[in-house]
């Protein structure tokens, strides 16, 4: 609908959907999956990645079959008008759970830690307006930021790792395996599958890939490296901090805070803050866009930057209205979105394929 | 659309009017340096914190010949029901706002960790501003205000001599995260350094205004977060060094069969620990390592001989064991406190028999074997084989057979 379609490539593609996981992910998964694992919470992060192997096929084989439509469009295709348009309509819903969730995040991070006195909603506008920005400019611009900051990201967890390595202690992780190691695996990976199921955002980005055949590969590999990220996280915050993660809020600042190098090398937690905004404003700037970009399909309109200022707008109500604290936030996480994701992000577009593989492979014979 | 642009930009252009809420000038700071926390008599806490006068740390060589306006720091304290409470009370006699990130040391007076560190603690984990790489210290037989007081002349700052006198001996510090792993940790007591302050001997005495100093050597051993003891002198190695946070210390021991001592220097210090259980006996293997400079020789040996050596690391091995021993006796024997988590090797070595071992460790912690193998060596012999006041022998061959001999005469025994 757009008049000029932008256009991402694959690299672009892959740093654009790794803040979408990690941004929210380092900060909270430690002291959430070892609130059930314990000690183990790093084996909690491996088998968490199943729900994005599932969530990355099910999404580029959908995107396959309907080449140059996003998620919304290809519903209404397959499901028919009316079903299909409710159907958008839950992805709307869980886009706006994502900016929701990603703000009230930032916020409450932002205000615990860097900013205590300045007033919450004033944090949230400011962070908003900015994200806003980049996404009235377009996935291309967006893409480019990505580009730009995600790799200072990495390189700066990176570098909070190898600093944080005389403060490590590998005797924290033991016992690895001990009564009921495996149910507490298990049942600490359902907190972190939510988030590996945000690769749901991919329908609505891998229509501005030239060439979705040939992407697979790569954001397969995107995901073992996300994986295997997160893992070492669990492990840095798991040998640092022993038994206190999973009391902690944010037990990766908390532990990156800790580093102290020859007595002045210390209190780098500005520049913790800084870093990992940047993956926030790119995940919310992410998600905004596909908002504004379900609500543009789904009442048939023109251009996305119209419903930009509504739709921020409406993310900026609904962080303060569904998270009053933080305490909600963290249950939300613990216990209500890895459920509700997994039923969105997972099993719906599923049933969506499923539905198309059994249309097609209906409608062929007739045509034939 | 100019017009609503124009409009849209002022409004902008007024938001930052407001101000910034969390813009923080230094000189509008107290620096909170060190702290310490008291129990009152009616069961109230006592908060004191050391604020550095930046004018006096900066500019300390000048400042340092002018009595009472010399000290760089000043303490201020008040109390109330809890720490936040007694900050909020100090915070009314400061006209500048108390900054709590760059507090390096936490006091804690006798009484208050004799009384359970409980009511403490939540406060130094809870509230963003404060770190956790806060060293934490027990004021050994008194309050924690009036070690602060003292002046120290190394360093402008006493808290910060303090810390520094800990790390200097042990090479590290207990910090406040350290403390809380080990109370939060399955099968470990909590333990932290203890500083006293003696009155200085009078030939030390630099000038007329500071009369005590600090000194550091005892630990003091918690039990469910109360202070029921202290380990004192080679103890307080021991347990560093069984509690792996031993980094280098001097060790002087008896030779065995010679009157005379050694004194080694020791580095690497490293152990290893193995536990066994069988029903409800549990025994406890330490193996110590580290490397050993011989920095004083009392006994007249050569110790360029490598049987000296032998016979130097021998009795340096046997006083460690002995060191152990009665460091882990009088610990888990005599307090009946676990410092050295061995409840915690259980844990991580046999995680399946722990629990049913969990509820009665208590029990079970004067009635642990112990199995102590030092393996110290000793590298380096210092900058002389046999000390150099002696006369030479006749010639090297008879020096060493005389050595030879002795040895051998040693052995048999």
């Amino acid at each position: 609908m757009t008049s000029k379609k932008q256009t991402i490539s694959t690299w672009q593609l892959m740093m654009l959907l790794l803040p979408i996981i990690l941004a929210t992910e380092v900060l909270p998964v430690t002291d959430l999956s070892a609130k059930f694992a314990h000690q183990r919470a790093w084996l909690a992060t491996m088998p968490a990645t199943l729900t994005g192997v599932w969530s990355i096929l099910v999404m580029i084989e959908l995107a396959k079959r309907h080449p140059g439509r996003n998620l919304v469009q290809y519903s209404s295709d397959i499901l028919g008008p009316w079903l299909g348009k409710l159907l958008g309509v839950v992805f709307m819903c869980q886009a706006l759970i994502y900016t929701t969730k990603v703000s009230a995040e930032a916020m409450t991070f932002i205000s615990m830690f860097a900013l205590p006195r300045t007033p919450k909603h004033v944090v949230l506008g400011l962070f908003l307006f900015a994200c806003a920005i980049a996404t009235w400019a377009g996935i291309e611009v967006l893409a480019r930021c990505a580009e730009t900051l995600i790799p200072i990201l990495i390189g700066f967890s990176l570098f909070v790792f190898v600093f944080l390595l005389p403060n490590m202690h590998p005797s924290f992780i033991r016992p690895i395996l001990g009564p009921h190691w495996l149910e507490t695996i298990f049942q600490a990976s359902i907190v972190p599958s939510g988030w590996y199921g945000e690769f749901l955002l991919m329908g609505f980005l891998l229509p501005h890939i030239k060439d979705v055949h040939k992407v697979r590969r790569s954001i397969l590999w995107l995901l073992v490296g996300l994986g295997a990220f997160v893992t070492l996280v669990a492990l840095q915050s798991t040998m640092v901090a022993g038994p206190l993660i999973e009391k902690f809020i944010y037990s990766y600042y908390i532990t990156a805070r800790y580093i102290s190098l020859g007595d002045f090398f210390e209190r780098i937690d500005p520049l913790i803050i800084s870093i990992w905004m940047y993956g926030m404003i790119i995940k919310t700037a992410v998600c905004l866009y596909v908002l504004s970009i379900c609500v543009v399909y789904l009442c048939d309109l023109e251009d996305h930057r119209l419903v930009v200022i509504p739709v921020t707008l409406l993310t900026l109500l609904c962080a303060m209205w569904f998270f009053p604290n933080i305490a909600q936030l963290r249950n939300f996480l613990l216990y209500t979105f890895p459920f509700e994701g997994a039923l969105v992000q997972n099993i719906l577009p599923t049933c969506l394929l499923l539905v198309d593989k059994f249309k097609s492979a209906v409608k062929r014979p007739v045509h034939a | 659309m100019r017009r609503a642009l124009r409009i849209l930009c002022i409004v902008i252009a007024t938001l930052p009017l407001g101000g910034c809420w969390d813009r923080r000038e230094v000189n509008e700071l107290a620096l909170v340096m060190a702290k310490g926390v008291d129990l009152t008599d009616d069961n109230h806490v006592r908060v004191t914190v050391q604020v550095a006068l930046p004018s006096q740390v900066g500019g300390s060589q000048s400042g340092s010949g002018k009595g009472e306006s010399g000290k760089s720091f000043f303490l201020v304290s008040a109390t109330g029901r809890t720490v936040s409470e007694a900050d909020w009370h100090i915070q009314q006699k400061l006209p500048r706002e108390m900054y709590l990130p760059h507090l390096r040391i936490l006091l804690i007076g006798e009484r208050m960790a004799e009384n359970g560190m409980e009511d403490v603690l939540d406060h130094f984990g809870r509230n963003p501003p404060n770190r956790l790489r806060t060293t934490i210290l027990v004021a050994k037989h008194s309050d924690a205000a009036p070690l602060l007081q003292s002046t120290y002349p190394l360093e402008s700052l006493s808290g910060e001599a303090v810390r520094k006198l800990e790390r200097q001996l042990t090479g590290s510090n207990k910090t406040l995260m350290d403390f809380l792993i080990e109370a939060a940790g399955e099968g470990i007591d909590q333990s932290a350094s203890a500083v006293e302050l003696i009155p200085q001997e009078e030939s030390e005495r630099t000038s007329d205004e500071d009369s005590d100093i600090f000194r550091f050597s005892s630990t003091g051993i918690f039990r469910d977060l109360k202070l029921i003891g202290y380990v004192q002198g080679p103890e307080t190695v021991a347990l560093q060094w069984l509690n792996q946070r031993l980094r280098r210390t001097t060790l002087t021991c008896p030779v065995p069969n010679m009157h005379g001592t050694i004194s080694v220097e020791l580095t690497q210090a490293r152990r290893r620990a193995y536990t066994y259980v069988h029903g409800n006996d549990v025994t406890v293997k330490y193996v110590l390592l580290g490397t050993a400079m011989l920095t004083e020789n009392e006994t007249g040996l050569d110790a360029d001989n490598p049987k000296t050596v032998q016979r130097f690391q021998i009795g340096l091995n046997k006083y460690v064991e002995s060191i152990m021993l009665k460091c882990l006796e009088q610990v888990n024997r005599d307090m009946n406190a676990d410092p050295t988590g061995i409840g915690q090797l259980v844990y991580h070595q046999h995680p399946y028999l722990w629990p049913k071992l969990k509820p009665m460790w208590r029990q079970t912690l004067p009635h642990i074997h112990y199995i102590i193998d030092s393996r110290v060596q000793i590298i380096e012999g210092g900058k002389s084989g046999p000390p150099l006041y002696g006369k030479p022998q006749h010639g090297i061959r008879s020096s060493q057979g005389n050595t030879t001999d002795s040895l051998e005469g040693d052995t048999d025994d």
